[in-house]
């Protein structure tokens, strides 16, 4: 089936072109080349839909590191989830690249962008059609290099080098418990294709009861955590978005950091209860704990992220309430409004070029389309009816009270701080009180081209609609999930409750963030003033990091490499200087009693030839008186002896 | 004949440039190139020749050598040499086009190149003990001169350690060597591949022992690494590129063709000890790289944490760990010797290796650029590209047999992404240092050195099978005889 190899093949061959010869293309040519490629894969997804929702599961299969062995035969197949996400990506993708098209323009480096987005469309599309853990984990490291390479790409700012150099590190420590998973599972289970998962979990379960599948499964959430910046690997995230804004939006809000949820989704066969529990907890903390932190926080684009870190553990804890299919809907709608709102903030940045919520304000009237899209999508987020969040976010919910109710509780208590944290950005920017600093900007502001533009409202309609695939006007969007059976309908207390707490914190968004008016109690303000405090820091997760991992880490490094220069190496020449010094010594007893010895022979032979040689005058007298007093002597010594 | 061939042209080659005066410097580095690319031409004839399917050993040749003590001119491969006679070969080649730009006295440079060449592709042809000592002897000579003669820094205590050091193993081996002698009468290893097994097992531990003496410091495993940062600084770039690339290979090459076969109880008795050593290699020698604040000593240690993927893999006796380990020789060959190039570049422009002294150099050198972050995310082990494929196999061979050692030397991956995306940041990111606006990219010479490494790591990575169809039936075979029940 050539059309799935095509689907990641096309933005690969993208890059390909844009890499080797992108600097000689005329710089809207680059990008035209990426979104071309990416609405291939996306006409080819659209057009294998059909088949998949009946039931069809195209797959190809090549060998990878042995020719005999099927173990090692790795592939691409499409199945419901698979799809989804393949739609997500190449359509919201393909929107985004467009965008960007018109915010990268005049960028000396554009073509090396189109490059490096085209690549991490062609590896996210990989990592999701991947049929074999390997193949997958390719793809999931391939994505977070061009994460990296994205995040970095105005390198000439230290900040930007750093933030990308901590995104991929620390993604990467999320991925090592990836592997050990994978490893683990090899290991114990002997296969790796994820359509074997089902048989994987039940053998696993016959032979080790639910240890194994818990740690198999505990190893995989890591790495998902990491991808998707779930508490306490969140760090990343936050400085993720030094990168261009059309980067933030398709890798740091729409897709790559959905991944997580994916990898879930798709090993989830592997998880026991006590490993959904695992993830629930840490889905619905992370929740709560990032909305608080977006309420506070004064970059548009961090605000964002925040709000993203918070979005993907609402989709982690549907996931701990085994919500499957809910986990991935609601990570379809949230493609699209927060897709929307990066594209939204990103255009806000383009025109203003302010990103601080102080230097904004009142830009309403100067950007209307941005603004009204941007509404749309602070809305859908709130969950409001009928916009897509509400039908994602509202059956989350109804499966919370009616699994456990204290999450539902809790998630009611997100919801208010989403509506409050968006709608603060929201109000913020482009109503209130235009700011009176001499940076004022907001009376010079222009909407953005159209070619910005379009996607905005293209998305602003996704916003809107999307979710009605997966509420009970229409099933559609379960039926990828092979679920056909009728939903419950409408819950209309649901949909008050819903309504009225998205209203609580619009409205809180409006006294509190705009008005600025402090509606804590007189007694109560000191402690609210520390939270507030602890919150707008992060709760000091950096600075914690770095005291008790970067700091020790590098330590170590320092430590070992002078342990390596003092002890190793320092051993090493001792041996060598004691080789040399019993050289030496050799050397001096040579002279001194060797070579004495030897001279002292020398000298000795010398003297005596020396005295033999007086005898030897040349005068014939004198040998004949040698000769008798030879004869005399040695005839006395015959008679005497 | 053609095994001969391979050594022969090397020596033809250093005649003919002891023939041509002095001053023809052009005349010899083109005679040296020439003779270099015609040894690549013959392997890679070989590997176009070459059964894959068979495990035994082809080629053979066999000439009677020294009559009296049954020493043989043997020479054959299999699947566990050619993979290095190609890479020998291959870097030879592009290390001499690198050293073109080697300043002084080119006649005896290029002379003890070829020497050294001719040393490498000898160990890993020979069959006879007694010529596998003599090679691997004769390459020690002419590195220690090139090391010594050409290099900078602190050239003569670096090629004195190397040397010396490197020599001190040797002894090691020669008694082992010696030892097996007495016990067998024969120097052939194919006739001791038969007989060493049945060999009482102590004293199958002690020769063991004595040879993995004589390897380790080739690798080289911890605690026998010190020589490897100081040789490979001090030597000129080119000379780096083949001591990394090839001479650490030896070592590991000696486990698979000696230490293996021939004391098989040995092995088993000692694998314990060389997963635990792998995993030293790994995590110490990346944490030992994290620190480093001279380019080339940190692509040094890199090298120390690399090798012990092929010690770990090794140790796991599994097809898939010992063709990993197997793979990550050839791969780390090319991904270091790539590395050391790129150093080499860069200093032969900056005069320096502080990573400190650099910053920005993405916007000024973007082809270099390119080629940096390209080989340096090979180094860490990126799919799709070589490194990952061995030390993946490596590390999954090995989790069934040494589980915590495992473990921990997946943490090294960790680490080589912090300490080569350090690399990538301290050097190409960032505002860019005045220093550096006059900074020129790399040149087609440099170019020509540095693609075809590219197009390998790409190839291995993308389509493994490509390598390991060739040395996976001789592994498996090897993995019988040892595991064999005695």
């Amino acid at each position: 089936m050539p059309a799935l190899l095509l689907i990641p093949g096309l933005p690969l061959a993208a890059f390909v072109i844009l890499i080797l010869i992108g600097r000689r293309l005329p710089p809207p040519v680059a990008g035209w080349v990426s979104v071309g490629a990416l609405v291939g894969s996306c006409a080819l997804t659209w057009a294998i839909g059909g088949d998949v929702l009946h039931g069809h599961r195209p797959h190809l299969q090549w060998p990878w590191l042995s020719a005999e062995s099927g173990f090692w035969t790795i592939g691409l197949a499409v199945d419901g989830l698979t799809w989804l996400m393949l739609a997500v990506v190449t359509s919201i993708g393909t929107l985004i690249q467009l965008y960007a098209i018109g915010y990268m323009r005049g960028d000396p480096r554009c073509s090396r962008f189109f490059a490096y987005l085209s690549l991490f469309c062609a590896s996210m599309l990989a990592l999701v059609m991947a049929d074999h853990f390997v193949l997958l984990y390719a793809g999931w490291e391939l994505v977070g290099l061009c994460s990296y390479l994205l995040i970095s790409f105005w390198f000439e700012k230290p900040s930007a080098a750093a933030a990308g150099r901590k995104a991929f590190i620390t993604t990467r420590i999320g991925d090592t418990g990836l592997l050990l998973g994978i490893m683990l599972l090899a290991f114990a289970a002997g296969e790796l294709h994820f359509d074997q998962l089902d048989a994987v979990r039940s053998a696993l379960l016959l032979q080790h009861r639910e240890f194994l599948p818990t740690v198999i499964s505990m190893l995989i959430f890591f790495g998902a955590a990491g991808k998707s910046a779930q508490f306490p690997l969140h760090v990343w995230l936050p400085d993720a978005m030094e990168g261009p804004t059309p980067v933030s939006a398709l890798i740091h809000a729409a897709t790559m950091v959905a991944a997580g949820v994916y990898l879930v989704a798709r090993t989830f066969p592997l998880f026991t209860p006590q490993s959904l529990a695992a993830v629930l907890g840490v889905g619905l903390f992370t929740h709560l704990a990032a909305g608080t932190i977006a309420l506070t926080q004064t970059d548009i684009k961090r605000v964002l992220a925040y709000s993203t870190i918070s979005q993907l553990g609402l989709m982690f804890t549907a996931l701990g309430l085994g919500a499957m299919p809910l986990a991935m809907f609601h990570l379809t709608t949230h493609a699209c409004f927060k897709a929307l709102l990066f594209l939204g903030a990103g255009s806000v940045i383009h025109a203003t070029h302010q990103q601080g919520l102080a230097h904004l304000g009142g830009l309403f009237r100067a950007m209307p389309v941005t603004a009204a899209t941007f509404l749309v999508a602070a809305l859908a987020m709130s969950g409001v009816f009928p916009l897509s969040g509400f039908w994602s976010k509202d059956a989350i919910l109804l499966t919370a009270r009616h699994e456990q109710a204290w999450v539902f509780w809790a998630l009611l208590g997100g919801a208010v701080m989403t509506a409050g944290y968006i709608f603060r950005l929201y109000l913020r920017c482009f109503h209130g009180p235009a700011p009176t600093t001499p940076t004022a900007v907001g009376v010079h502001a222009q909407e953005s081209p159209l070619i910005m533009t379009l996607p905005l409202m293209a998305l602003a309609f996704g916003a809107a609609a999307v979710g009605l695939l997966g509420s009970p006007v229409s099933h559609q969007f379960f039926h990828l999930f092979g679920l056909h059976e009728a939903h419950e309908g409408l819950d209309l207390a649901m949909l008050a409750v819903s309504t009225a707490v998205a209203a609580l914190g619009a409205w809180l968004a409006w006294t509190v963030g705009v008005q600025h008016r402090n509606l804590v109690p007189a007694a109560a303000r000191p402690a609210g003033a520390a939270l507030y405090r602890l919150a707008a820091h992060k709760y000091f997760v950096d600075e914690w990091y770095d005291r008790i991992i970067i700091q020790p880490f590098l330590r170590t490094a320092e430590r070992l490499s002078r342990f390596d220069l003092r002890v190793i190496d320092a051993a090493v020449d001792r041996a060598g200087l004691t080789g040399w010094s019993v050289g030496q010594l050799k050397n001096w007893f040579d002279q001194r009693v060797v070579d004495r010895l030897v001279n002292g022979t020398a000298q000795t032979v010398q003297r005596l030839s020396r005295l033999g040689r007086r005898l030897q005058t040349g005068v014939v007298h004198h040998y004949l008186l040698v000769l008798t007093a030879a004869v005399v002597v040695l005839s006395a010594c015959l008679r005497w002896f | 004949m053609v095994l001969s061939s391979l050594l022969l042209v090397p020596l033809l080659g250093i005649l003919a440039i002891l023939a041509a005066p002095r001053h023809a410097e052009r005349l010899i580095q083109r005679l040296a190139t020439l003779a270099t690319a015609l040894t690549l031409g013959l392997s890679l004839g070989l590997l176009a020749k070459f059964d894959p399917q068979l495990a035994s050993l082809q080629f053979v040749e066999r000439l009677s050598w020294i009559p009296p003590l049954g020493v043989f001119y043997h020479l054959g491969v299999d699947g566990l040499s050619l993979p290095m006679v190609v890479l020998t070969t291959l870097l030879s080649f592009l290390a001499c086009l690198a050293s073109w730009g080697i300043p002084e006295r080119k006649k005896e440079y290029f002379i003890l190149y070829l020497l050294l060449e001719l040393g490498m592709v000898g160990t890993f042809l020979a069959l006879d003990l007694f010529l596998f000592y003599v090679f691997w002897e004769v390459v020690l000579v002419p590195m220690y001169f090139l090391i010594g003669i050409w290099g900078g820094g602190r050239r003569e205590y670096s090629a004195f350690k190397f040397f010396v050091y490197t020599l001190a193993g040797s002894l090691a081996m020669l008694l082992g060597i010696l030892a097996l002698y007495v016990q067998t009468h024969t120097f052939d290893m194919i006739q001791l591949a038969a007989a060493g097994p049945a060999l009482d097992p102590g004293l199958q531990k002690l020769l063991f022992f004595a040879f993995f003496l004589g390897f380790a410091i080739k690798v080289p495993v911890f605690p026998f690494h010190t020589w490897l940062p100081d040789a490979h600084v001090d030597a000129p770039t080119p000379i780096s590129v083949l001591l990394a690339g090839v001479l650490l290979k030896m070592g590991g090459y000696g486990f698979f063709r000696i230490s293996y076969p021939l004391f098989p109880e040995g092995a088993q008795w000692f694998a314990g000890c060389l997963a635990t050593l792998g995993m030293i290699n790994i995590v110490y020698g990346a944490f030992v790289a994290m620190a480093q604040t001279d380019f080339k000593k940190l692509v040094a240690y890199s090298s120390v944490s690399h090798m012990g993927f092929v010690l770990l893999g090794l140790a796991s006796l599994t097809p898939e760990g010992m063709n990993g380990a197997m793979l990550q020789m050839f791969n780390h060959g090319i991904i270091t010797g790539g590395m050391f190039l790129l150093v080499g570049v860069l200093y032969d422009r900056a005069h320096t290796r502080e990573l400190s002294a650099f910053g920005g150099l993405g916007a000024r050198v973007p082809v270099y650029a390119g080629l940096l972050t390209f080989f340096s995310l090979a180094s860490l082990g990126l799919p799709g590209l070589s490194g990952f494929v061995s030390e993946f196999l490596s590390l999954i061979g090995t989790f069934g047999v040494w589980r915590w050692q495992t473990v921990v030397s997946v943490l090294g991956i960790v680490v080589s992404a912090a300490y080569m995306l350090t690399v990538l940041q301290r050097v190409l990111l960032g505002p860019l240092n005045d220093k550096w606006t006059q900074l020129s990219d790399a040149n087609l010479r440099e170019l020509v050195t540095l693609v075809p490494l590219l197009l390998i790591i790409l190839g291995v990575g993308l389509w493994p099978l490509s390598v390991l169809q060739w040395q996976d039936p001789s592994l498996r075979a090897l993995i019988q005889h040892v595991l064999a029940p005695r």
